[in-house]
């Protein structure tokens, strides 16, 4: 080996220079059309090098002697080499990445297959082999376990066996250690690819052999690794962050994945996306980033909620790291619930909801918080308009643990005592909310992660009432991988919202409230892969809730309020369900699954009997039923099924096609507009049946441009039973029939969404157009118990034109320019159709709900992001963002309303809440 | 709660983000004619007044009123009592004036209408009135937001309560009676300085005491006098109306107001039809408006003094406008010319320099006034 010590210091610079020089590739056959024949060599290489793909590297020395011999052509590169090689010491090697690679007087053994080959052979040669890879290895390599810059999967004894190797492992961010949610591995030569899952984790079934694999996502670095496969192995994967696409607003998953996936209606956001979009209140916030996306609705600018598809806001799963969150809104809905400093992305599935998701009809929006780095500590932070926030984050052991926490608080509070008004001397109104998570993986086998989430709001108007509410949420999450092919997570998840209201102004009436919810989950979800054209996931889950609609306590000696308290209600949910993505053949995929949900309402509780052929009011109670405790007092449930297929039509194109059943067992009243905090939620009982909701989405998907323009149409038509309505003028909270103003009806919903989306490149966003329907029908034999006649009128939440333009230039690495322009039809409003006079008093009366409309809806706002200067010696880094929130100022109707004063007249007034542009300045830094 | 969070979004946010309100006349092209029935009883003395109209379209100013329909009260025992249509105000029905309603008795109205449909109350019981137990005010604060200014001013409040526990649902409406003065005071109009002025806004005021544990309303909110207004200048003085409502009516009125007096957020309830207790007996799906309200009624009156508030007013409230004009010399002529329709000082200091106001309301209080006391007046 002494003889090549110096070989082998050339080569290390060659290898290095084949990964870093990459050409453009023209024409990577290996055939060579010209003749080149009596060429000189290095003229050869030019020619050679400026034709087609491949690239030369020699020692000029060596072979400026020789003469290119070419007996026919077209000819193969490697046959020309040969023939030009044969008499000389010379020896050639073309690797897979085109590479020619000249030695003198020694022998580039082509490991992948040659190494074999040769002991297969029993040839002499082995000691040569294994000397020219022992030479070659770099420091790097070594670490990594490559050979020659491959991966040696498995026991080379198992080189032959006729079966797959399974090749699984984890695609995590190289600078956090955070795993990549559906990352892309895909073998181009065989066309074959899968996508890493919820934890990163991916398993692919691949020929024993040789193989390029390609690593994806977007904002990512590709990795390309070659891989010899012996046997199962695992391959863990770091993706580098592209650095110069920092700022890119990169809309959906992975590249190939709107084509390629088998999910129709699923948008996914990550968190450096949505910062991009210019804010309202200078706060990043991901509810007001969704409802940017094709078929997501709201009421009005600063209603909390979102309608998807045509379904009420009670109708979305909004999942926290897999705990549901039961109000997503501060401050009556101007902020959402989610600190943008911790939350790593979010996915909104609006149809072909997986099977593992039930409960909600309309959608499933599942925010994942950060996982802490875990290779060094750092933070970050901010100051806006309105709030302060702080997050750090670190390992705790290297590589094996880590921890992220983070706070938000208003200053709000602070603002309306320098406002000199009379009536806010002594109000109050802030909120603030705190993350925290924590990581650590055991082993390769065995991790674990807690995360915990506390908001809490506080409102006070001129020391009248107080109103405080607040969210309490945890999951804790244990992974195990069974083997290969199989891991399960299994999660405690609990989750409560609670308000309380204080109301002391007057001494006689003085009282606080109490409301709350309690939310207690287990599941479990497993993962098999057992092979390459199946992608299994089961599992079940267990809800216990319990409901306490409110008690009401006199506060002082003096109050003459009546203490009152509704009874806790008590029930379960339960879940299993299946389904396996299945690879039919290259072209169609499918993934079928199923779920059955259960439901118990369960005792102590009463329940009245009610005459059936009259209206259901108090007056007409048969008779009343005493249920214990825990005894059932009502069964629900039933089979949900969940199907979608993808037909790749093309390369850049597929349709696909899903339906999917979801039944829903807890339900929020609200009979006002837009979520209210002191709204109420409630679980299904004696009177109440579960919603049940079915989806029918087709789409076509086509990307152009290689993949950097995505198109897609995709139409839906949902229908669902037993929506809940209301008798007029109902209350809800401490009311004890409840059922006595229930209403139960019908709603369908259909649309048609396209979107256009350029992912990459210095401009980038997207253009969705949305035309969409959405209609409730309550009919019933009692007058009292209809709405509009029993007709199906449409719904507040209902749109039917909306247009979303994002857009965002990346000017350099530290300015870009966002702009985001936003139309929609008015949203539905019931107009007085009557005007009478009642005691001198000019009144309204109303019938038909939702007849009209309000003005149409239209915004433009920009914001402006300057990176701090890019000096790497700095203590923080720093960002800058402004923003211009209704640019045009334009006075977007928020509601219209129509009161009869005093003097008995009837005014019509319309309300505008950003009536003019609202300029804010956000300061982040990082550290 | 649902009110609060729009004088949030209101003060708050409009202090910030410059929220604003204008007014809203859409065209409504939608129109439903149905009948109003309005009508009420109580144990004070009539005449007892019912008002049958149509409702009218949105865009549009007057009702028309139903002309010779046939009223009538009946009492539970059967006995009728006639309405009669007045000469003058058509559409309005009224009682003889001999007719008194009495407490404990049930009382319903029936209504034909000269198309011959009959319409029909239920029977119900005028309630025994509870006594008004006290009116009493506060000096408080409070955030004008048309004027976007700090008032001070009298907030006013009720006290009430049954022994018996069973009046539980109240309504109440007040009338306002206020002596003020014109600030330039002339012999010419001596009896003209001082007047009397009063408003009653439109619409009732609801309480009830079904939460809590006794049958007792202890510091109600009424209404609030702001010291920018002349009502406090010089004496001041409420007269509040008590009613004792059923169940039933009570749920009407705050559907009422929940409907008419409330709106502009997005936590308002959808605005429903609102119907009363008249229906047609040959059809219940007849909508119709309105309602026949049953009551006893109670009455208080407070006065409240100046002395509580002088140091407040700085400006006469309410004449701000009243300036003089100034000629330089005293003009004869033109002395001549505004004596009788301007009041006048001659500045004999200055050499007879005329300060005038041709505005007689700055020196007649009975331009927006009557200088006629009114007879429970206590000085």
């Amino acid at each position: 080996m002494k003889k090549d010590y110096t070989c082998s210091i050339v080569f290390i610079l060659l290898i290095t220079l084949l990964i870093q020089l990459k050409t453009n590739a023209q024409n990577n056959s290996g055939i060579i059309y010209e003749n080149y024949d009596s060429l000189s060599y290095l003229k050869f290489i030019d020619t050679v090098e400026s034709q087609t793909k491949f690239k030369f590297f020699y020692i000029e020395d060596w072979i400026d002697t020789i003469i290119i011999s070419q007996k026919k052509s077209p000819d193969s590169l490697k046959k020309i080499l040969s023939n030009s090689f044969q008499n000389s010491k010379f020896q050639f090697y073309i690797d897979w990445d085109n590479n020619v690679i000249i030695t003198n007087n020694y022998i580039i053994n082509d490991i992948l297959s040659e190494y074999f080959k040769n002991r297969q052979s029993q040839t002499d040669k082995d000691e040569e082999v294994i000397g020219t890879y022992a030479f070659i290895e770099s420091a790097d390599d070594k670490k990594n376990g490559k050979h020659n810059g491959e991966i040696i999967i498995g026991n080379p004894v198992n080189r032959y066996k006729n079966t797959e190797a399974i090749i699984s492992g984890t695609i995590t961010e190289l600078e956090t250690g955070q795993p990549i949610i559906g990352g892309v591995i895909y073998i181009k030569e065989l066309g074959l690819g899968t996508i890493s899952d919820i934890n990163g984790y991916y398993v692919i079934s691949l020929p024993r052999g040789k193989h390029t694999i390609l690593f994806k996502y977007v904002g990512r670095r590709d990795k390309t690794e070659n891989v010899l496969v012996n046997d199962n192995g695992n391959l863990d994967i770091e993706l580098e962050e592209e650095i110069y696409q920092l700022r890119d607003v990169v809309i959906t998953a992975e590249k190939e994945h709107n084509v390629e996936g088998l999910q129709l209606g699923l948008n996914k956001l990550e968190i450096k996306n949505i910062k991009q979009i210019p804010s309202s209140l200078g706060e990043v916030d991901v509810v007001k980033t969704a409802i940017l996306l094709p078929g997501v609705q709201t009421v009005g600018e600063g209603a909390s909620g979102f309608n998807v598809r045509g379904g009420s806001t009670d109708q979305n799963l909004i999942l926290l790291d897999e705990s549901p969150i039961f109000n997503t809104s501060h401050m009556f809905g101007f902020f959402s619930v989610f600190n943008p400093d911790v939350i790593k992305d979010f996915k909104l599935y609006k149809s072909g909801v997986p099977a593992k998701y039930g409960g909600r009809i309309s959608s499933v929006f599942d925010v994942a918080v950060k996982n802490g780095n875990k290779k060094e500590f750092g933070g970050n932070g901010g100051i806006s308009p309105f709030t302060g926030r702080l997050t750090l984050e670190g390992p705790i052991l290297n590589n094996k643990a880590s921890f992220i926490v983070s706070g938000r608080r208003t200053y709000s509070d602070w603002i309306l005592k320098r406002i000199e008004k009379a009536n806010l001397y002594n109000s109050s109104a802030k909120f603030y909310d705190v993350n925290a998570k924590f990581n650590y993986d055991f082993d390769n086998k065995n991790s674990i992660s807690a995360s915990i989430y506390h908001s809490k709001d506080f409102f006070q108007l001129n020391s009248d009432t107080t109103y405080n509410y607040q969210n309490i949420n945890s999951t804790v999450s244990y992974k195990h991988f069974f083997s290969k092919k199989i891991y399960g997570v299994f999660s405690g998840i609990y989750s409560r919202y609670a308000y309380h209201i204080d109301h002391e102004s007057n001494p006689y009436e003085a009282f606080n409230l109490n409301y709350d919810i309690e939310y207690k989950e287990f599941k479990s979800v497993f993962a098999y892969f057992p092979n390459i054209n199946h992608t299994v996931n089961f599992g079940f889950n267990l809800i216990k809730y319990e409901l306490n609609p409110g008690n009401m306590t006199p506060i002082g000696d003096k109050s003459l309020i009546g203490e009152k308290e509704l009874d806790s209600e008590n029930s379960i949910e339960n879940a299993i369900f299946i389904n396996d993505e299945i690879k039919i053949s290259n072209k169609l995929s499918i993934d079928a699954g199923f779920r059955f949900s259960s439901f118990f309402a369960l005792g102590p509780g009463e329940i009245y009997d009610y005459n059936n052929n009259t209206p259901r009011t108090t007056a007409y109670r048969l008779d009343t039923l005493i249920y214990d405790k825990n005894k059932i007092i009502k069964t629900y449930g039933g089979p949900e099924f969940r199907f979608s297929t993808r037909l790749k039509t093309s390369p850049t194109s597929s349709i696909k096609a899903s339906y999917n059943r979801m039944r829903q067992y807890l339900h929020m009243l609200s009979n006002t507009t837009a979520i209210s905090p002191t709204d109420i939620w409630k679980a299904s009982d004696a009177y109440i049946p579960p919603q049940v909701g079915d989806q029918y989405a087709f789409g076509v998907f086509k990307n152009f441009l290689s993949n950097t323009v995505e198109t897609s149409v995709e139409v839906y038509y949902k229908s669902i039973k037993d929506i809940i309505g209301y008798k007029g003028g109902s209350d809800f909270l401490l009311n004890e029939n409840i059922e006595t103003i229930l209403l139960s009806g019908l709603g369908k919903a259909y649309g048609v969404e396209i979107m256009i989306k350029k992912k990459t490149g210095r401009l980038n966003g997207w253009i969705s157009y949305t035309y969409s329907s959405s209609q409730n029908k309550f009919d019933s034999k009692y007058l009292e118990e209809r709405i509009n006649d029993g007709e199906f009128y449409p719904s507040d939440y209902d749109k039917p034109h909306d247009l979303t333009i994002v857009s965002n230039l990346r000017y350099s690495r530290r300015f870009s320019f966002s702009n985001n322009f936003t139309y929609s039809t008015g949203r539905p409003v019931t107009y007085p159709v009557a005007k009478y006079i009642v005691q001198e008093k000019e009144l309204l009366h109303y019938t038909l709900r939702n007849e009209y409309r309000i003005p149409n809806y239209l915004r433009w706002d920009l914001s402006f992001n300057i990176e701090g200067n890019l000096k790497s010696q700095k203590l923080a880094h720093s960002s800058w963002a402004f923003s211009v929130y209704n640019v045009t100022g334009r006075k977007n109707v928020y509601s219209v309303y129509f009161v009869s004063n005093a003097k008995g007249n009837v005014n019509g007034y319309k309300l505008s809440i950003f009536a003019r542009p609202i300029f804010t300045i956000t300061y982040n830094f990082k550290f | 709660m649902k009110n609060k969070i729009l004088l949030f979004i209101i003060i708050f946010l409009g202090f910030i983000l410059q929220t604003c309100v204008e007014p809203f006349e859409p065209v409504i092209d939608k129109y439903d004619n149905l009948l109003v029935i309005d009508g009420s009883i109580s144990n004070f003395p009539g005449p007892y007044i019912v008002n049958i109209s149509r409702s009218y379209p949105y865009n549009e100013k007057r009702p028309e009123m139903v002309h010779s329909a046939n009223v009538k009260i009946i009492d539970d025992s059967g006995n009728k009592y006639i309405l009669s249509e007045n000469e003058s105000k058509k559409g309005t029905y009224e009682t003889d004036s001999n007719f008194q309603a009495q407490i404990g008795v049930g009382y319903k109205l029936q209504v034909i209408t000269p198309e011959k449909n009959t319409y029909e109350s239920e029977i119900e019981k005028i309630k025994t009135p509870m006594e008004i137990d006290d009116i009493y005010y506060s000096l408080e604060t409070r955030y004008n937001i048309e004027k976007e200014i700090d008032i001070i001013g009298a907030q006013i409040f009720l006290d009430t309560h049954d022994p018996e526990n069973n009046t539980r649902y109240y309504a109440w409406e007040y009338d306002e009676t206020w002596k003020f003065g014109v600030p330039f005071s002339s012999p010419k109009f001596y009896d003209k300085t001082y007047c009397f002025n009063s408003y009653k806004p439109k619409g009732l005021i609801i309480g009830t005491s079904e939460n809590l544990i006794k049958d007792e309303i202890k510091r109600f909110p009424i209404t609030f006098v702001g010291a920018n207004t002349p009502k406090l200048r010089f004496k001041y003085s409420i007269l509040i109306k008590q009613y004792s409502l059923s169940e039933h009516a009570y749920q009407y009125y705050k559907y009422l107001k929940s409907v008419n007096e409330t709106g502009g957020s997005l936590f308002d309830k959808t605005p429903t039809s609102i119907y009363g207790n008249m229906h047609n007996i040959n059809d219940l799906n007849e909508p119709v408006l309105g309602l026949f309200q049953v009551s006893g009624v109670s009455e208080k009156r407070i006065f409240i003094e100046k002395k509580d508030f002088d140091e407040y007013f700085f400006v006469e409230p309410g004449f701000r406008w009243c300036k003089f004009e100034y000629s330089d010399t005293a003009d004869t002529n033109k002395t001549d010319s505004l004596l009788g329709f301007a009041y006048i000082i001659i500045d004999t200091t200055t050499g007879g320099q005329i300060n005038f106001t041709k505005d007689s309301a700055c020196f007649d209080c009975t331009q927006t006034g009557t200088n006629v006391v009114p007879d429970f007046w206590e000085e």
